[in-house]
């Protein structure tokens, strides 16, 4: 029996690692930086909260409904950043966090700043499921998006997501339709962020716009950035890390932000490829090792 | 009757700047056509007008009878114009044989195989098949930052090749080339035009120039100067005031 405290951080890891491999896709995989992450986890949120609590319906039609919610808007900024790339394109996506938060606080079929309380725990055949159930259902989540990410990157369209991410202009005269490979990558990862604010809204059962301020799309960043950006295990291994550690440092909570901002900035000179990116000086060690050594691309293992 | 490739009195404007300025060029299938200038003389521009990275100010564009002026640099890619860059540009994190599988391309509807590895195998196999046309086969594995000079040059015309074009846009190839590399860019520009591609080459080595193309076009300021087969290029007054200065 694993005690609920351990419980309650492995299934905030688990929805952090889900964060995370939202900034992962976009920024990593994509090229395209966004700073309103935590935006769209709220948009997942809100959406899991008001279908069930204001809806009455199904908490599991929650899911579909929080990931088409955020994959929707997510298309939208998409659309929006095909004219914007780089400094504009994370000042834009900002904005949209500081706008979300504002219609949140102030509109009142979201509670306003007082937020939505009462979302039910999701449950089985009428019994809610324990917290054990609950832990298992996110880590079950997790793998599957992993999967999903997995194959994305593997297949045609990670290769044009990196070379759009490389150099979009060139990616566009070597015939990558940049504007739909764009919104995709959006589109894949608002869903994602959207599914770990479902997990989010179901598990601590009450939410404020607070909750999905900008400080938070920042935490995304680092998550990503800490574990290394452009591969899956980064982004997992830099959201682990950042829910575990912060527990046995509750003594500097009053400086978490200050913490995570300096990690950042010490990140981003010393390793940024992060702590096991590609090219990340633990990973080039860890691959020199017989058993981590990536066999070269060739035309057998496509077979 | 249009020929194969053709612009007509194509124009760009950059707020007062006249960079490319009436060019009109005819281009029959199969050829290989230089384009020769002094510095700034908009041969880079026009290269951005024809793969779409410019709409032009005015003028057209036509490309086996159809005007392409108005299209995406993607849309005009996978018509079949395919391009190499005056500095290298390729995806450098990626490695030899990801960028050719970029161009290689895909549809993204076609029977779901973009959820394959990089496409499927047919795609690995022709990308691969390009690789070992340029000799580039030894290197796929390499991040392509990693390639010297030359090979990234041939990475580009892989690239290009990838595209299955019928026109392929050479925008300085030679520059920076040893001697007998400038050579085997010449005979490999051959071998394109041997496998029925037709070339337009930006070039400032004249001797390449000179050597490969079987027409010429010179710009100046924007502006043809003289048009003709190679040796009537180097007689001309006006091309040698061009490059030369008039006194």
């Amino acid at each position: 029996m694993i005690p609920m405290y351990y419980m309650t951080v492995m299934t905030f890891a688990c929805i952090n690692i889900l964060l995370s491999l939202s900034v992962g896709v976009l920024t990593g995989y994509a090229g395209q930086i966004s700073l309103g992450q935590a935006a769209f986890m709220g948009i997942g949120a809100y959406t899991a909260a008001f279908v069930t609590t204001k809806m009455g319906l199904s908490c599991w039609l929650g899911i579909p409904c929080s990931v088409f919610a955020t994959a929707i808007v997510g298309f939208g900024l998409g659309l929006i950043s095909l004219r914007l790339k780089d400094d504009f394109l994370a000042i834009a996506t900002m904005g949209f966090n500081f706008v979300v938060v504002g219609i949140l606080l102030y509109a009142p079929m979201f509670g306003r700043a007082l937020g939505m309380g009462n979302i039910p725990m999701l449950s089985l055949f009428g019994n809610p499921l324990s917290r054990e159930a609950y832990l298992g259902f996110c880590v079950g989540s997790v793998v599957a998006v992993i999967l999903v990410v997995w194959w994305l990157q593997r297949s045609w369209v990670g290769l044009a997501w990196r070379a759009i991410r490389e150099v979009q202009e060139v990616a566009d005269v070597m015939g990558v339709n940049i504007t739909k490979y764009k919104i995709f990558a959006f589109v894949v990862s608002t869903a994602i962020a959207g599914l770990s604010g479902y997990l989010y809204a179901h598990f601590v059962l009450f939410i404020t716009p607070y909750d999905f301020v900008f400080t938070n799309s920042t935490f995304a960043v680092t998550l990503a950035v800490l574990g290394g950006m452009g591969t899956i295990r980064g982004p997992v291994l830099g959201a682990i890390i950042l829910t575990v550690v912060p527990e046995y440092l509750r003594f500097i909570q009053d400086y978490r932000m200050l913490t995570y901002g300096l990690l950042l900035v010490v990140i981003l000179l010393f390793q940024p490829e992060g702590l096991i990116g590609n090219k990340s000086f633990l990973w080039t060690h860890l691959t020199r090792l017989r058993i981590f050594r990536r066999k070269p691309v060739s035309v057998e293992a496509t077979q | 009757m249009s020929a194969f490739f053709h612009t007509e009195n194509l124009s760009k404007h950059f707020g007062g700047i006249q960079a490319v300025n009436a060019v009109t060029l005819r281009m029959e299938e199969n050829e290989i056509l230089g384009i020769i200038g002094p510095n700034g003389a908009g041969k880079t521009t026009l290269f951005n007008l024809i793969c779409g990275v410019y709409h032009p100010s005015s003028g057209r564009i036509l490309f086996k009878g159809e005007e392409i002026q108005k299209k995406k640099p993607h849309w005009i890619a996978k018509r079949g114009i395919g391009r190499t860059f005056q500095i290298c540009q390729p995806f450098k994190d990626l490695t030899v044989l990801e960028n050719v599988l970029v161009s290689y391309g895909h549809s993204f509807y076609d029977r779901w195989t973009c959820f394959e590895r990089y496409g499927g195998r047919p795609h690995v196999e022709g990308a691969m098949r390009i690789l070992a046309e340029l000799g580039l086969e030894k290197h796929r594995d390499w991040e392509s930052k990693d390639l010297p000079l030359a090979l990234q040059r041939r990475l580009e015309i892989a690239r290009a090749m990838a595209l299955n074009p019928e026109i392929i846009l050479l925008d300085e190839s030679a520059a920076g080339l040893t001697y007998e590399e400038s050579l085997d860019l010449i005979k490999l520009v051959r071998e394109l035009k041997h496998r029925g591609k037709s070339i337009i080459l930006i070039e400032h080595n004249m001797s390449v120039a000179m050597e490969v193309s079987e027409r010429l076009y010179v710009l100046d300021h924007g502006t043809v100067i003289a048009e003709g087969t190679p040796g009537v290029i180097q007689k001309n007054e006006r091309v040698i005031n061009a490059y030369l200065g008039s006194e």
